[in-house]
C-alpha cells in the first residue's frame, strides 16, 4: 500500500477511561473483526487481562477502512495500558506511532495518567487527537472535561464518542485518516525496523513485533539485529488483525511480525533495530530508554527442584516484558531464588501470576521493598535491593531512600484528607494547582517505599476512588531507617526482613508479627514469633502447637468426601515453603503489605 | 463378591442441629413405599451373595417396624455369623421393638445416647423425652451385644463431665462409639456456631485422652480413632470400611463402593421411590483409591501394610507413628494427627 495511506496510532489513557473498549468499536466499524466474533475487550487477549479487566499489554490490530474521500486506507492501531505500572508500554507503542487518540472519560475528567500520557505524545512528537468517551452515561460533561484536556493541550478540538454505543466512532475514523499523518520513511534506503515487543513461542521461537521505519522486508531474507550483531532467514512475516496474519512482506511505515527460528533469546533486545544483514543500514534507531526499576522483590520456588525452570520462565517472560528485571540470590530461609525489580507492586503480581499460570511453577515472592544507598564507616558505598544484605547497624554511617514525585489528581473536597495521608507517609508537598476550579493537582515529594506499601489503596478509599496517582523517581534522600527483622523459633527468617523509618519500626514489627501469627498454620510444636531491631526485641506472639487435626468419624457415606478434604490439605502443604522446621504460606512473605497504618 | 451391606434409613423425628446425615424429620415411621424401594433397589444389585454383615444405619432406623426389618433382611442371604446392627435412637423403642428387632435377626443394637445430660443435648439441637438408662435395661435384657453413641466436645463441657459421662454407662455395654463434635457445613449448628464457642483443640486433646484412659479402665478398647469395644466385640461391618473392602449401599442417600467404583444414591426419598436412584457413579483411579485405603486403614490400631515409600515420614514423625508386625500404625497421640499424617503419606 502506498505510504501515504498508512496511518499509525496508539490509543492511551487513564486506567479505565475506555481504551479497549473504544478498539472493540474501531475494530467492529472497519468490518475487521466479524460482529459474530466480538466480545469485550477482545484485545485484551492474555487470560489475566480477561479476568481482571485491565490490559497489561500492547496490542497492535491492522484495520482497512475506506474514508469519505473515497480512499482505502491502512489504519494501524497499538492498544495501551493504563495503568501506572505498564507505562512502558506505552513509551514503546509510541516510538511506532505518528499518532495518539487520548482517551478521556466524559465523567471523570483528566486524571494522573491521562497527563503523563500526554507527555510521553508529546515528547515522542505524536499528533494528539483527544476523544472524549461515554458520553453515553448522564453524568458526563465532555464539555467540562474538554477544559480540563485545554488547559493542557491549549484550544484543540475533540472527539465526542460512545465506545458503548458506537456513537461518534466514524468521526474518530476520519479524524485519523484526515489529522494523523503518513509515515515518513524511505521505502528506497536500506531497512531500518524498531523491534518494539516480542514473545516466545515454544514450536516457533521468539517473534519479534517491529514497526518498519525505513525499507522494506520479505520472507527468505537475512536480517540482522544491530545491537546483538545476529542474524536470521525469516521464515515468516505478517500483521496483527488482531491475531498474525501471514503476508510474506512489510513495507515501510507497517507494524508487524517476523519469525525466523530464533531460540536465543538473548539475541533479542526490545529497541534494537532490524536491518537486512546483505544491505545494511548505517546507523541504529535510538531504541529506547531503559525503564527503571521502582520495587523489589525475590521469587523464589516452592519446590527448589523448580530452580532452572524459574529462571527460563524469567527469561522467556522478560522477552514479553522488557521492563522485568533479574539475578539471582540465595536466601538462608528460601534457598535459591531471584531478586527481581518490577515498576510497581501491580507489576509484580502480574509477573508472578504469569509465571505461576503460563509456566505452572509454585512461588514465593518476598516483601516488596526499594533500593537504599548505604554509606559505611569506612567510607564505602553500598547499594542495598534486598534487606537481608543489610550490614550491621554499627558500621553504617548513613542511608539515603529512593525519593518520588508525585502527582496526585483530585477534586478539591478531597485535598484535606489526601494530604493528611501524604504527611503520615512523610511526604513533603511541593506546590499544589488548579485544573479547574473543583479539581486540583497536588506535587508532592513522597518516600517511594512508602507509595510502595499500600498507598494507593488508601488514597483510594481516602477519595471514594476519585484521586489518581502518577509518579516518578526524583533522587535519593537521607532518611532515618532502621532495618526490622522477623524470628521464627528464635531464627531470623531473612526474607522478612524489612527497611522502614525509625517511627514506623515499631508498629510495623509489631503488625507483621501479629499478622504472620494468624497466617502461619499451627503446627506439631510451639512457634514464637518475634521481630526485632538489630538485638533487641520489639515483639513477640506465640503459635500454639497443634494437639489434634483428626476427623472424628469415617464411614461408608464419608469416604470421597474425607478423602477430597485430606487431598486439598495435602495441596495446601505443597505451596507452603519450608523454612527450618516451620511450614509457611506464601501469603506469609507478603504480610508487610496487609498492615495497616497506625491509627 | 460384596459381603457387606449398608442400608440407610433416612428418616427422624427431629433434624439435631449438628447432623449432617441425609435424613428427613417429622417422621414416626418409615413408609412402606420406601421399604418397598429398597427391595427393588437389593434385587436389582445384590446377587446373593453371602453377606457377613448387615448395617440399618440413618437417620433413624429404630422408626422402622420389626415386621419391617424381617421383610428386608428376608431377602438376604445371611452367613451363620453375620452381623446384623440397627441403630437406635432411645425415644423411639422399647421391649416390644427390641424383641421384634431379634426374632427378625438382628444381633446387635447401637444405642445414640449422645450425652446422659439433657440440657448439653439441648444445646446442639437434640431432644430426649426418655430416660436412656432404661432403655439399656431393656436392650440389654433382649441383646448381648449393645453399644453405645456418645458425643464429646459439647458447648461448655468440662473435663470433669466427661469423666462422670463414662462412669455412667452401664457396665454390660460392649461397645462405644465416642466422637468428639464435628461442625459441619450445611447443618443447622455450622451457621449458629458464630455464636457457639467451639471447645478449643488443646481441651478437646485432653478430653480424647480421658476417654482413651478411662474407657480402658472399663475394658473398653479403642481398636479406632473414635470406636471402643469389648474384646472381639469390634463392628465388624465398620471394620470393612476401615478394611476397605467391597460393600453394597441400599437406600436413598447411601454410598457404595464396588470394584473400584464409588456410587452415591440421591438424597432425595421421593427421587429413591420414583426409581431415580443413582445419583453418580464414579470410576475410581489408582491413586484416590492407595489414598483411600491409606485413609481409612491408619484409622484402626491394625493400621496398614508397611511400605518402604513411608519410612521419611515415620522417620520424621516417631512419636506418631510405628511399625509393629510389618504393620504401620498410629500411636494413641498420632490418632490426634490422623489427618495430618495421611495427608503426608498420600499420594
Ligand atoms: N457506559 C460506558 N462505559 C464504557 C464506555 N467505554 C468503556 N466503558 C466501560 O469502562 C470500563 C473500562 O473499559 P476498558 O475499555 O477496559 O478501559 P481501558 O481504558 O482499556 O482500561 P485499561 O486498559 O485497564 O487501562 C469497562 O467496564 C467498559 O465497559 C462507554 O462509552 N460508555
Ligand atoms: C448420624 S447418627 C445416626 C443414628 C441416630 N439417628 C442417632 O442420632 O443416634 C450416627 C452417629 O453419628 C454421630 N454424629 C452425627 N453427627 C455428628 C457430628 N456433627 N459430630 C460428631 N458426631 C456426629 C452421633 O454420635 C450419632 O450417634
Ligand atoms: S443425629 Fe441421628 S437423630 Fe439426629 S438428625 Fe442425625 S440421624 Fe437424625
Ligand atoms: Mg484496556
Amino acid at each position: 500500500m502506498d505510504q501515504k495511506y498508512i496511518r499509525n496510532f496508539s490509543i492511551i489513557a487513564h486506567i479505565d477511561h475506555g481504551k479497549s473498549t473504544l478498539a472493540d468499536r474501531l475494530l467492529e466499524v472497519t468490518g475487521t473483526i466479524d460482529k459474530r466474533d466480538m466480545k469485550k475487550q477482545i484485545l485484551d487477549s492474555m487470560e489475566l487481562e480477561q479476568e481482571r479487566g485491565i490490559t497489561i499489554k500492547l496490542q497492535p490490530a491492522r484495520m482497512m477502512y475506506t474514508a469519505e474521500d473515497g480512499n482505502e486506507y491502512m489504519l494501524n492501531l497499538i492498544d495501551t495500558p493504563g495503568h501506572v505500572d505498564f507505562t512502558y508500554e506505552v513509551s514503546r507503542s509510541l516510538a511506532a506511532c505518528e499518532g495518539a487518540l487520548l482517551v478521556v472519560d466524559a465523567t471523570q475528567g483528566i486524571e494522573a495518567q491521562t497527563l503523563a500520557n500526554i507527555y510521553l505524545a508529546i515528547e515522542n512528537n505524536l499528533t494528539i487527537l483527544p476523544v472524549i468517551n461515554k458520553i453515553d452515561l448522564p453524568a458526563a460533561e465532555p464539555e467540562k472535561v474538554m477544559k480540563e484536556v485545554e488547559s493542557i493541550l491549549g484550544p484543540s478540538d475533540y472527539i465526542p464518542v460512545s465506545a458503548k454505543t458506537g456513537e461518534g466512532i466514524k468521526n474518530v475514523l476520519e479524524a485519523i485518516v484526515n489529522f494523523v499523518p503518513p509515515p515518513r520513511g524511505d521505502v528506497n534506503k536500506p531497512l531500518k525496523a524498531l523491534v518494539f515487543d516480542s514473545y516466545f513461542d515454544s514450536y516457533r521461537g521468539v517473534e519479534v513485533m517491529i514497526r518498519v521505519i525505513d525499507g522494506s522486508i520479505k520472507e527468505g531474507q537475512k536480517i540482522k539485529f544491530m545491537q546483538t550483531d545476529s542474524e536470521y532467514d525469516i521464515t515468516e512475516i505478517g500483521y496483527f488483525k488482531p491475531n498474525q496474519i501471514k503476508t510474506g512482506f512489510l513495507n515501510t511505515g507497517e507494524v508487524g511480525y517476523l519469525i525466523g527460528n530464533i531460540k536465543n533469546i538473548e539475541n533479542v533486545k526490545i529497541g534494537d533495530t532490524v536491518t537486512l544483514a546483505d544491505n545494511q543500514a548505517d546507523e541504529a534507531l535510538p531504541g529506547y530508554k531503559e525503564p527503571q526499576s521502582m520495587v523489589f522483590c525475590g521469587l523464589y520456588p516452592v519446590s527448589s527442584d523448580d530452580y532452572e525452570d524459574l529462571r527460563d520462565a524469567l527469561q522467556k517472560l522478560k522477552l514479553n516484558d522488557s521492563s522485568l528485571r533479574f539475578e539471582p540470590e540465595t536466601s538462608k530461609a528460601l534457598g535459591f531464588g531471584f531478586r527481581c525489580g518490577f515498576l510497581g507492586l501491580l507489576h509484580m503480581e502480574i509477573i508472578k501470576e504469569r509465571i505461576e499460570r503460563e509456566f505452572n511453577i509454585d512461588m514465593i515472592a518476598t516483601s516488596p521493598g526499594v533500593v537504599y544507598h548505604l554509606t559505611l564507616a569506612n567510607g564505602d558505598k553500598l547499594i542495598i535491593d534486598n534487606p537481608a544484605n543489610y550490614p550491621d547497624r554499627g558500621n553504617v554511617e548513613r542511608i539515603e531512600e529512593p525519593v518520588a514525585k508525585a502527582n496526585i489528581i483530585l477534586p478539591n473536597e478531597f485535598v484535606g484528607g489526601v494530604m493528611d495521608l501524604c504527611n503520615k507517609k512523610r511526604g513533603k508537598l511541593d506546590h499544589m494547582e488548579y485544573l479547574t476550579e473543583a479539581r486540583v493537582m497536588l506535587h508532592y515529594r513522597l518516600p517511594l517505599n512508602e507509595i510502595v506499601v499500600d498507598f494507593f489503596g488508601q488514597l483510594k478509599s481516602i477519595s471514594k476512588g476519585y484521586a489518581s496517582l502518577d509518579y516518578e523517581l526524583a533522587g535519593y534522600e537521607e532518611a532515618e531507617l532502621v532495618k526490622v527483622d522477623i524470628l521464627l523459633k528464635s531464627e531470623i527468617v531473612d526474607a522478612f526482613s524489612f527497611i522502614c523509618h525509625k517511627d514506623h519500626a515499631y508498629y510495623r514489627g509489631r503488625a507483621i508479627v501479629k499478622k504472620l501469627r494468624e497466617l502461619i498454620p499451627m503446627q506439631m510444636f510451639e512457634i514464637p514469633v518475634q521481630a526485632s531491631i538489630g538485638s533487641k526485641i520489639i515483639s513477640r506472639e506465640t503459635i500454639k502447637a497443634m494437639r489434634k487435626n483428626v476427623l472424628a468419624k469415617c464411614y461408608g457415606g464419608d469416604i470421597s468426601r474425607k478423602r477430597k478434604l485430606l487431598e486439598k490439605q495435602k495441596e495446601g502443604k505443597k505451596r507452603m515453603k519450608s523454612v527450618g522446621s516451620v511450614d509457611i504460606p506464601d501469603e506469609a512473605f507478603m504480610s508487610i503489605l496487609s498492615i495497616e497504618d497506625e491509627k | 463378591m460384596v459381603s457387606h451391606l449398608y442400608l440407610h434409613i433416612p428418616y427422624c423425628t427431629t433434624k439435631c442441629d449438628y447432623c449432617d446425615f441425609y435424613s428427613v424429620a417429622g417422621n414416626k415411621e418409615v413408609s412402606d413405599e420406601y421399604v418397598y424401594a429398597m427391595f427393588e433397589e437389593i434385587k436389582d444389585r445384590y446377587n446373593g451373595d453371602k453377606v457377613d454383615t448387615v448395617f440399618f444405619g440413618g437417620g433413624t432406623p429404630s422408626l422402622l417396624s420389626g415386621r419391617q426389618v424381617s421383610r428386608i433382611l428376608g431377602t438376604l442371604n445371611l452367613s451363620v455369623f453375620c452381623e446384623v446392627t440397627i441403630e437406635c435412637n432411645p425415644e423411639t423403642i422399647n421391649l416390644e421393638k427390641m424383641r421384634a428387632f431379634k426374632s427378625a435377626g438382628v444381633n446387635r443394637i447401637s444405642i445414640g445416647v449422645q450425652s446422659f445430660d439433657d440440657a448439653k443435648l439441648k444445646a446442639i439441637g437434640r431432644y430426649r423425652a426418655c430416660n436412656p438408662l432404661e432403655k439399656f435395661d431393656m436392650a440389654l435384657s433382649v441383646f448381648d451385644n449393645v453399644g453405645i453413641d456418645l458425643m464429646y466436645a459439647l458447648p461448655g463441657q468440662k473435663l470433669s463431665e466427661i469423666r462422670d459421662e463414662i462412669s455412667r454407662i452401664p457396665e454390660q455395654v460392649k461397645h462405644v462409639s465416642y466422637y468428639s463434635l464435628t461442625l459441619e457445613e450445611g447443618t443447622n449448628f455450622y451457621e449458629r456456631n458464630k455464636r457457639i464457642h467451639p471447645i478449643p483443640d488443646d481441651l478437646q486433646a485432653d478430653m480424647a485422652e480421658i476417654i482413651v484412659k478411662q474407657l480402658h479402665e472399663k475394658g473398653l478398647n479403642r481398636y479406632e480413632i473414635s470406636n471402643y469395644s469389648k474384646v472381639g466385640y469390634e463392628c465388624k461391618h465398620n471394620l470393612a470400611y476401615w478394611n476397605y473392602e467391597d460393600y453394597l449401599g441400599i437406600g436413598a442417600g447411601a454410598a457404595s463402593t464396588i470394584k473400584g467404583s464409588r456410587i452415591e444414591n440421591v438424597q432425595d426419598i421421593q427421587k429413591y421411590i420414583r426409581g431415580n436412584k443413582v445419583a453418580s457413579d464414579y470410576k475410581l483411579s489408582e491413586e484416590e483409591r492407595e489414598n483411600e485405603r491409606i485413609m481409612m486403614g491408619l484409622r484402626t490400631v491394625y493400621g496398614i501394610l508397611w511400605e518402604e515409600r513411608y519410612a521419611g515420614v515415620l522417620q520424621k514423625y516417631p512419636d506418631l507413628l510405628s511399625l509393629k508386625e510389618g504393620r504401620i500404625v498410629l500411636t494413641d497421640k498420632g490418632f490426634q494427627f490422623h489427618d495430618t499424617i495421611v495427608s503426608e503419606l498420600m499420594l
